[in-house]
């Protein structure tokens, strides 16, 4: 590499989304994300989703760089069509599986790819029988670092949130119904758009469930409390 | 088959629109000893006559000659948890395709994190004996494999040949005087789907026996059994382990020998 040629590895993230709440409940997982993303701390694209859905089985979501998320959703659709020659819907475990392992190879190469995904989805047990599939959320982050959790909370919500969503889940774990569920994710979302400068107030929750499949959300919006404003900083 | 002027290599074509090379090749896989492979609804069993011989002299002819100083020769190898697979042919060719199936499964395991399907594995052979009948300067495996697997689909019994042919069974046998084998499978098949594993193992074991001339028998030495099913890792039988399952197959009288075919059916 010749010190002339332009850098040819990504340095740092360009238009970014932030944080991603997921939760599993009885049967399925609840994934909320915000619809912005930022060029910095400037809020350029609304109305953008920040889910993917893989198929009937599986739901990505991002925060970090957008182009390369888009990118990969190209590298996940070949994926899922190299599972369709075998006559197989990609599950959620293999998936992550496979995203983990290109994450840490990229990083591996000092070229990142610029996201923290959340694979979500219902992982199919026994062909064909719905009762016994489980609930499956997947975390990778952009070093390559991977796990499998109940619930979580990335970006700036992993310093807000986990708590908060972990007092919730230990009220009822895995007895939370869909509702319940989806209730603790609203709840959670205030927390982040009063603390993180890079969230919005618009946002939308999708879901995976065994029995409806990938479910994505409609927008909603939410106004929060700020009534703080008037006695912390001269607001009239 | 004579030699003709259209056998030199693969990548020639005879005006009856034949690949020489590559039926040479497949009588190669004809040559070898046998095997046979069934599956049932939740499992999938592959048992082989081992042979302890050596060829002296490589020509058209493959001569042997029964030698008390070596081993038998390995003809079943275990490829992950749920597969296994069984040779018949160029042993040396079946085994280079062994590790190449046992490294297909673990590159899988390794970006998944979980088994391979068995149709991926049938796909890889596929691609990996075709390029050896296109390309000059490259000549076909002389070997045919039973592919036995379990998998989220059930059972399989994937046989492959030299040809390049790979195809899902529900019972067959590849290797010398297979026929035989082959119409006990025929003669049987209804009976394979509801087979618990024990009978299912005695089933191929009565198939493999029918491949043997008269004066010869199968053994604890010269049987190799491998089964695979549901909560069942892949599991290879030799020597002990396989008497208990001959004592089962030497209470049914043998009707056929060899070279005679037609046997009557087995009363289970």
């Amino acid at each position: 590499m010749n010190a002339h040629d332009e850098v040819q590895r990504t340095l740092n993230p360009t238009c970014t989304g932030t944080s991603v709440i997921a939760l599993q409940y009885k049967t399925g997982v609840v994934v909320l994300t915000d619809r912005v993303v930022s060029y910095g701390k400037m809020a350029r694209y609304k109305n953008v989703s920040r889910q993917y859905k893989v198929n009937d089985n599986v739901l990505i979501a991002f925060g970090g760089d957008h182009a390369d998320f888009h990118w990969l959703q190209n590298v996940i659709e070949r994926q899922v069509l190299l599972w369709k020659r075998f006559d197989q819907d990609i599950g959620p475990k293999a998936l992550h599986g496979y995203l983990t392992s290109l994450l840490y190879a990229r990083r591996c190469k000092m070229n990142p790819i610029w996201n923290t995904l959340v694979v979500a989805g219902v992982e199919e047990e026994e062909k064909n029988n719905k009762e016994t599939s489980t609930p499956f959320i997947g975390v990778i982050t952009q070093k390559g670092c991977a796990y499998q959790v109940k619930h979580i909370a990335t970006g700036l919500g992993a310093f807000l949130l986990n708590q908060a969503v972990e007092d919730e889940w230990r009220k009822k774990g895995e007895n939370l119904s869909r509702e319940d569920a989806e209730a603790v994710l609203r709840k959670s979302l205030e927390l982040t758009l009063y603390h993180d400068c890079v969230a919005d107030n618009e946002f939308e929750i999708g879901r995976v469930d065994a029995n409806e499949g990938v479910v994505l959300g409609n927008e909603e919006k939410i106004i929060g409390d700020w009534s703080i404003a008037e006695t912390n900083c001269q607001y009239e | 088959m004579f030699r003709n002027q259209y056998d030199s290599d693969v990548t020639v074509w005879s005006p009856q629109g034949r690949l020489h090379q590559v039926e040479y090749a497949v009588e190669a896989m004809k040559q070898g000893s046998a095997t046979v492979g069934i599956k049932s609804e939740t499992h999938a069993v592959i048992v082989a006559l081992k042979v302890d011989d050596f060829f002296f002299s490589i020509t058209l002819f493959f001569q042997r000659a029964q030698n008390e100083l070596s081993s038998h020769q390995k003809k079943i190898y275990e490829i992950d948890t749920h597969s296994g697979v069984s040779i018949a042919g160029l042993l040396s060719d079946g085994r280079i395709l062994a590790r190449f199936l046992q490294t297909e499964c673990s590159s899988w395991r390794w970006d998944y994190k979980q088994p391979v399907p068995i149709k991926k594995l049938a796909e890889s052979m596929q691609l990996k004996l075709q390029a050896n009948t296109q390309y000059y300067g490259r000549r076909p495996f002389g070997v045919g494999i039973l592919i036995a697997g379990y998998d989220k689909d059930g059972a399989h019994i994937i046989q492959t040949d030299p040809s390049a042919e790979v195809v899902s069974m529900h019972g067959t046998s590849i290797g010398a005087r297979s026929q035989s084998a082959r119409t006990y499978l025929e003669r049987n098949v209804d009976k394979f789907e509801k087979s618990s594993p024990e009978e299912l193992i005695v089933h191929a074991l009565l198939a493999l026996r029918d491949t043997l001339p008269a004066e010869e028998n199968l053994s604890a030495q010269n049987t190799s059994i491998g089964i695979v099913g549901k909560d069942s890792p892949f599991n290879l039988l030799d020597d002990a382990q396989v008497a208990v399952h001959l004592n089962q197959v030497s209470t049914h009288p043998r009707t056929t020998a060899g070279a005679q075919g037609g046997a009557e059916p087995m009363q289970m």
